[in-house]
């Protein structure tokens, strides 16, 4: 009995070495000075933790308080001198925080998205230099032919404004400009003040489907037939004199708005074609070609011509549907980034016939 | 079912639970302490000190889960466990508890060295990071930010984060 009684006796203290010698959780000895559940753990816890994170997560919960930073230090390069795309990812999370700051995709540095020149809003102030950003990729693609301030040229867009919208679009006005800066319809007189018997108008509508910001422009063009467009009386203009006199005056102007950067001097070839279907023939009241794509970028658009105001009046109508792509690459694709991509290209041929399989009308249809 | 007599294990609030040696096994500090005594130890209750009856019970249930599961290898720093944050579906609905017991049970999987069950605890945090900004992370595990702004956009711009 009393044999048993030992051997038990020493079960029992052996039991209890081995457990004392044991290290004590030092959550233990932090839990009084600390209250979060994360925070309590010790620091060979929160490694183990840390390991399972990419980096832009070790950096982001670095930067939750001091202690956080000193434990997490030497986890990673807060230069990021390795790895641009977790800096990227990294900084993308902290903006989150920052609501007057964005990243710029090209340089991967948080701007002040607010203070940047009125004349280039919502650049990245390193837009300049050629260095940080690549050239080839920092082309501005038109946009506005009328939009203050620029009178005599296309305002232009570019990616920093496409990342801007998209992301006052996903976050609200305190993080981004938001769309109604984009969305308007020019007035007429504005447009096109220098040719009699003339008018352009356009409507844009600016919308984000699945996280890409889409352009839907309607530009109208209206050509008087008479000889003196200001009376009714006036006689009509033979069609060879209108041709030359105002309506090729007028598509090279129009060309020069309704398009993408790819399709200069094609829009208004193809507004010839459906007019010539449609002036040099008998038919249908209106000739459209349909959906033409352009080959480079994400743009695709459609031309009517029209006979309006009792045979007065030539409309020509040209839609176009631009899709910007999103802000992360895995949302964007090579026609959205040739909007914005070096060599301009538009000395290669528009393949009409070989559209890009895409409808871009559809697409946006969908928001 | 296992043949081998079962172990009694004594939380630390004094709760004695009885378990297949088997599972109690999947815990190294058990293993070992078992393969010290030998057979005398299932004579007598196993303290616990660190770990409670309400995590103990936890922790069991995920061994008796986990029971036939090939013992893990030495994989402490190999890529590929460090890299995925994938976790099973059962592990999953099991890690699905409060903030306090999913640390108490990566702090018990830590003193058993239970290094699979570690892993499912602090894959389980690492999600709950991943893909949060540090004020999201803030509020998710209720941490006080002791930065004075003054501080953060100093350390914003020592790295080079933001435009100067």
């Amino acid at each position: 009995m009393n044999a048993l009684r030992s051997l038990k006796d020493r079960i029992s203290s052996r039991l209890r070495r081995i457990v004392c010698l044991s290290p004590p959780p030092p959550s233990v000895q932090v839990q009084a000075r600390r209250i979060s559940t994360l925070e309590r753990l010790p620091v060979e816890l929160l490694l183990c933790i840390v390991s399972f994170l990419p980096t832009s997560s070790v950096a982001c919960l670095s930067l939750t308080s001091k202690w956080h930073h000193e434990a997490l230090l030497n986890q990673f390069d807060p230069k990021w001198r390795d790895d641009d795309t977790e800096k990227a990812r990294f900084l993308r999370l902290l903006e989150e925080d920052v609501p007057e700051m964005m990243v710029c995709c090209f340089c991967n540095i948080l701007y002040r998205w607010k203070k940047s020149s009125r004349y280039l809003p919502y650049r990245c102030p390193n837009c300049y230099d050629y260095k940080r950003h690549d050239y080839t990729s920092t082309r501005d693609a038109p946009w506005c032919y009328i939009h203050k301030p620029y009178i005599i040229g296309p305002f232009l867009i570019y990616r920093n404004m496409v990342d801007a919208f998209l992301r006052g679009f996903a976050k609200g006005p305190r993080y981004g400009p938001q769309l109604e800066e984009l969305n308007h319809t020019s007035k007429p007189e504005v447009v096109a003040p220098f040719l009699e018997g003339v008018c352009i108008n356009k409507t844009i509508d600016a919308r984000v489907v699945k996280g890409k910001l889409l352009l839907h422009s309607i530009h109208t063009l209206s050509v008087s037939l008479l000889a003196q467009p200001s009376s009714p009386l006036t006689s009509r203009l033979d069609l060879s004199q209108f041709v030359s006199d105002r309506l090729l005056p007028a598509l090279y102007k129009f060309d020069h708005e309704a398009r993408c950067s790819h399709t200069m001097n094609r829009v208004g070839a193809a507004i010839l074609y459906a007019g010539r279907l449609r002036l040099g023939y008998y038919g249908d009241r209106t000739r459209s070609l349909d959906l033409l794509s352009c080959g480079r970028c994400a743009t695709d658009l459609r031309v009517r011509v029209e006979l309006d105001g009792g045979g007065t009046h030539v409309q020509i109508e040209v839609e176009t549907w631009q899709s910007l792509g999103g802000r992360d690459s895995d949302n964007r694709d090579k026609a959205e980034d040739a909007h914005f991509s070096y060599p301009r290209l538009s000395d290669e041929s528009f393949d009409i016939n070989h559209p890009p399989v895409r409808n871009l009308e559809k697409f946006q249809r969908r928001s | 079912m296992s043949s081998s007599k079962p172990l009694t294990l004594s939380s630390s609030d004094g709760e004695e639970i009885l378990v297949d040696r088997e599972v109690a096994e999947r815990s190294i500090l058990i293993k070992n302490m078992v393969g010290d005594l030998g057979e005398e130890a299932m004579e007598e209750p196993i303290p616990i000190p660190n770990v409670n009856a309400a995590v103990l019970k936890k922790v069991i249930e995920w061994c008796i889960h986990h029971k036939h599961d090939p013992p893990s290898a030495n994989e402490d720093d190999s890529d590929s466990r460090k890299k995925s944050t994938d976790i099973e579906e059962w592990d999953q609905k099991f890690m699905q508890v409060d903030q306090e017991m999913l640390f108490e049970i990566i702090l018990a999987a830590n003193y058993l060295d239970i290094k699979a069950l570690l892993d499912v605890g602090c894959k389980t945090v690492a999600n709950m990071i991943k893909g949060k900004s540090p004020e999201e992370i803030r509020k998710t595990f209720n941490i006080q930010n002791d930065f004075t702004p003054e501080e953060e956009d100093q350390i914003r711009r020592e790295n080079e984060w933001a435009e100067e």
